[in-house]
């Protein structure tokens, strides 16, 4: 298969909808590509950095999403089109940056963000939609439902970009990030870029350079002003279009993959003679005189979007606005309960919504069919969510909770976000009590850690991956130095940010186009800003609930920092042989006679460890066993033997 | 993973409720020993994960849940329990080992080395499950289990088995550090064949008296233990090695029994001018041919004990019986709710007179 580079206009490529996002900038002639891994964008990026060198231009994984940003901007201040790609957590990280973005422009090269959002928090910690920073900030906002649209559009929003002096988001969800479809590719330019900042002067910023944003209240106007063309752009976009007859009963609004949902849902009810979809990509600022033109059509409308009723509330808005003599509509979403307020939408929630309104009646499968499915649902065995086997974060956590129980105090564990976030349900061993935001771990200890006077004695420990430190927790580290918070940070090093695919990070040497970087070394940054810092092996399960509970007990002021450091097992598993071969000696393993009860299984719960139910002892599942050895650390009866290979 | 949804109270956490909670554990170490989610840490029996055992050996032989006293007695003696000074005694004396070597490292007389090594070579104990320091390594498997706290020599106390007189040798001085002389036992493997020999403080003693009455299932066979021998006790103990020694238990006030009055042999300090002999308390048939074949082979010094010493061993005892008698009434606030001690009415009346 051809690289996502390949030059070949007119040709037909199955791509995934991320990778015809980076095809798209490629086409828009993109010169400065920088991200932070986030599900479900990443592949954006990754994509993009795979050609970066033989293109010729500049691809990063920055520190965390807001210097992405502003290093994109910088790209497009001096010239050169910039894309910046995130999931809804970025656009929260950006957002300081967005809104004074918005005061000064972007100025020339263009400048693109694509949000990339995660309903029902398939691979997030919250579900969110991102589409209402662009009503906040001002930004022109579009949403492309497919493969081939995702290319189209992000070239489309480049225009956009400089023809508004405004940064264009582009919104996808999940679904689309992560199909693949049919992509009929464009050209790729061959210009040469130069990049030059240039002083710049308008009549809204008495200083040298537009790039200024200050306390210039017209700065605000003038991005409205601004915004204000983007109506006009849109009513002529082809991207908006109505499928229907001409005067439907119902009529669907709808943006994003929904508009697949709700084309699929109207074909299965065979409603398409009945039913219309008006399909709206440009969702802000909305082409009004087009909207009002497609709700001339129907005494009912349904809007069916993916997360909140962002579209459903601005065009509700807009018929508030028409005069008392048109003929009343009655509005079906979120707001009346036929379509849901959260979640992912699909062709079954859509159908039943269009069912609803329009008396129909729909069943989906004939009932032996149902009852069959039934039936073998129950034959898959429940998983909870775990650890991967060899995970050195099973380690960390069960000297955690081993350290925090031995200590007595009721101690606790506030998390982060990252495959460790894992750590507040059976996985971890239920030891993280408080888990939001990246950087946010360590930054609530700052506050638990601050609590003497009040006779606050839980030991407080703030864990956070090696990732997600250089991403957020230097300042709050810094703060507990400076604030003296007493607590313990333990940063889970694993030389990945295993969580959203292996991208690297400052501390592993590496940049996004695989080239070798600087180390910014994690151990020696903690030190000079005062910190104690240990370094532990999360595999020596005695030595570190051994420092921890040390630590715990240690009333000295200043902040103590453990670096539990161990490389990610699907890592190490790629570049080395496994350390051990693992068996459970069946002499030794006393089974249900043990007393343990199945403590292997049932709490360390490493899925490479497994049940002889015939036997009734412990056995090694060989096809999961990564060969790390932590378990013959964990058998009372030391059961579990471990040869070194 | 399964996860129990159960709203059953297991038995650590009975355990937790009804003993720890209490203020009663002794810190005896016969629940933690061999049970992957209890641990014995720093004075505190810790449960470090959550069981489902329903019927546990931590809550069946915890010297401090509900004991009957009488059945004890009939089981170890055959007779019902008195209520009186020292318990079921053959013979007092004092007695102290010949053995210089002995006799240099131990606390008082250098009794319990004497006759433990008598024991091991007569070929009545195969072992005998004592206190040794390791240089840091505790035993595999409970490796990351148990973190102990470390002497300032940087070795920690572990019960080990000792099958020869060199090995017992080592262990002599660490004698009221027995911490983990029932862990050691309940780690002994099921199927082991060897006779066993055990040392320990009066609710240690309890506890394996317990494990006689009713056999554990899947542990070692009692009747592979041979011998018992009980350490005196008036609460003065350390709890960890390192932890301060002046530290009385609290719990320890809820226990009657000075002289372990459960064990073949109870062997105590000789006390003031006496103080490097011992008072041996001799209780049952194996513990008297024991003492015998000792004085045979001339491994043990012996001679009567003095009037006075006698009534003081009987008077201490007695007190202490009283004493917890009525800490454990004060306590409940009630005559007949004696929390763990299943005592006949008339015994329970004469000691709280």
């Amino acid at each position: 298969m051809p690289g996502i580079d390949v030059d070949a206009p007119g040709s037909v490529q199955l791509l995934m909808g991320n990778e015809a996002f980076a095809r798209g900038a490629l086409e828009a002639g993109i010169g400065f590509t920088a991200s932070y891994p986030g599900t479900p964008a990443s592949e954006i990026l990754s994509t993009l950095a795979s050609v970066a060198k033989k293109m010729n231009f500049h691809a990063e994984w920055s520190t965390n999403e807001i210097v992405a940003l502003e290093a994109a901007a910088g790209a497009s201040f001096a010239g050169i089109p910039a894309i910046s790609s995130m999931k809804q957590n970025g656009i929260n990280v950006v957002s300081d940056f967005l809104v004074n973005l918005g005061m000064t422009g972007i100025g020339k090269g263009g400048l693109v963000v694509v949000a990339g959002d995660d309903p029902s928090a398939i691979s997030s910690s919250n579900e969110q939609d991102s589409r209402w920073i662009c009503k906040w900030m001002d930004m022109p906002l579009l949403e492309p439902s497919t493969a081939q649209e995702a290319k189209e559009m992000v070239k489309w929003a480049f225009d956009l970009s400089r023809e508004l002096d405004i940064v264009c988001i582009v919104r996808e969800t999940t679904r689309l990030a992560h199909t693949r479809g049919n992509v009929k590719l464009g050209e790729l330019p061959k210009t040469e870029k130069k990049a030059y900042f240039a002083d710049t002067w308008n009549m809204c910023n008495p200083t040298k350079s537009k790039f200024t944003a200050g306390s210039f209240g017209i700065l605000h106007y003038q991005l409205q002003q601004k915004l204000a063309k983007a109506p006009a752009i849109f009513e002529a976009s082809l991207f908006n279009y109505y499928v229907g007859p001409d005067k439907p009963e119902l009529l669907i609004i709808t943006s994003g993959v929904c508009q697949l949902f709700s084309r699929e849902a109207v074909e299965e009810l065979k409603l398409q003679d009945r039913v219309g979809i008006f399909r709206l990509a440009t969702s802000w600022p909305l082409p009004e005189k087009l909207v009002e033109k497609q709700l001339s059509r129907a005494q009912k409308v349904l809007f069916v979007e993916e997360i909140n009723p962002f579209i459903e509330g601005s065009v509700m808005e807009l018929a508030a606005s028409f005069p008392a003599s048109k003929p009343h509509i009655d509005f079906y979403g979120k707001r009346t309960g036929h379509i849901s307020l959260f979640g992912e939408q699909n062709t079954d929630l859509v159908i039943s919504a269009i069912a609803k309104i329009m008396g129909a009646t729909y069943q989906a499968r004939d009932a032996e069919y149902q009852k069959g499915i039934e039936e073998a649902a129950k034959m898959v065995p429940p998983r909870s969510i775990n650890f991967c086997a060899g995970c050195p974060h099973r380690g960390t956590y069960w000297a955690v909770k081993d350290a925090l129980t031995l200590d007595g105090r009721n101690g606790l564990a506030t998390g982060d976000i990252g495959c460790y976030s894992m750590g507040f349900v059976a996985g971890g061993f239920f030891q993280e009590r408080a888990m939001h935001c990246m950087g946010a771990g360590i930054g609530v200890a700052n506050g638990l850690g601050n609590l003497k006077q009040f006779g606050f004695t839980q030991p407080v420990i703030a864990m956070a991956g090696d990732s997600t430190f250089y991403h957020a927790c230097i300042p709050a580290l810094i703060n507990s130095v400076y604030n003296e918070a007493n607590f313990i940070f333990l940063i889970l090093d694993n030389s990945a940010t295993a969580m959203t695919g292996f991208q690297p990070h400052p501390g592993v040497g590496k940049g996004a186009t695989g080239e070798q970087a600087p180390v910014v070394d994690m151990d020696a940054l903690c030190r000079s800003l005062g910190a104690k810092v240990e370094v532990c092996d999360p595999f020596d399960l005695k030595n570190t609930t051994e420092t921890l509970v040390r630590l715990m007990a240690d009333e000295e002021p200043g902040a103590k920092v453990v670096i539990m450091r161990r490389v990610c097992e699907l890592v190490r598993a790629r570049r080395e042989k496994a350390p051990y071969k693992m068996h459970v000696d069946p002499d030794k393993c006393a089974g249900d006679d043990c007393g343990c009860k199945r403590l292997c299984i049932r709490l360390f719960a490493c899925p490479g460890l497994m049940w002889d139910k015939e036997a009734g002892k412990a056995k090694i599942d060989e096809a999961l066993c990564t060969g790390c050895g932590l378990c013959t650390d964990i058998c009372p009866q030391g059961a579990i033997i471990k040869e070194a290979v | 993973m399964e996860v129990t949804a159960s709203k059953e109270l297991f038995t650590p956490q009975k355990l937790r409720k009804e003993v720890i909670d209490e203020g009663l554990c002794p810190f005896c170490g016969g629940c933690a020993g061999g049970c992957p989610y209890l641990a014995q840490y720093k004075g505190r029996i810790v449960q470090l994960d959550h069981c489902t055992l329903s019927e546990g050996d931590c809550y069946e032989y915890c010297p401090r849940t509900y004991t009957d006293i009488d059945a004890v007695s009939q089981k170890i003696f055959g007779v019902p329990f008195s209520g009186d000074g020292i318990g079921v005694a053959r013979e007092v004396f004092l007695a102290r080992s010949t053995d210089p070597e002995i006799r240099e490292k131990s606390q008082d007389g250098g009794t319990v080395s004497a006759l433990l090594s008598v024991a091991l070579a007569k070929g009545i104990i195969d072992a005998a499950i004592v206190t040794g320091m390791s240089d840091g390594r505790t035993p595999v498997g409970l490796l990351a289990r148990n973190v102990v706290t470390k002497m300032s020599d940087g070795k920690t106390p572990v019960g080990l088995l000792a099958r020869k007189k060199e090995e017992l040798l080592q262990c002599i001085g660490a004698g009221y550090e027995t911490v983990r002389v029932l862990s050691a036992l309940n780690s002994v493997p099921k199927k082991s064949k060897e006779k066993l020999g055990i040392i320990g403080l009066p609710c240690q003693v309890a506890s394996l008296s317990k494990r006689k009455v009713s056999p554990p299932q899947n542990r070692v066979n009692m009747d592979n233990i041979k011998l018992v021998l009980g350490l005196f006790c008036a609460n003065k103990r350390w709890l960890e090695p390192g932890e301060d020694r002046q530290y009385i238990n609290k719990a320890c006030g809820y226990c009657w029994d000075l002289t372990a009055e459960f064990a073949d042999i109870s062997v105590g300090s000789g006390r003031a001018k006496f103080k490097d002999w011992n008072t041996v308390i001799v209780r049952t048939k194996a513990g008297a041919e024991l003492i015998d074949m000792a004085k045979a082979k001339g491994a043990l010094e012996t001679q009567p004990i003095p009037d006075e010493s006698l009534d003081f061993e009987k008077k201490a005892s007695l007190d202490k019986k009283k004493r917890a008698l009525k800490n454990i009434t004060a306590k409940t606030a009630d005559r007949k709710n004696l929390l763990y001690l299943g005592l006949s009415e008339a015994i329970v009346g004469k000691l709280l007179t």
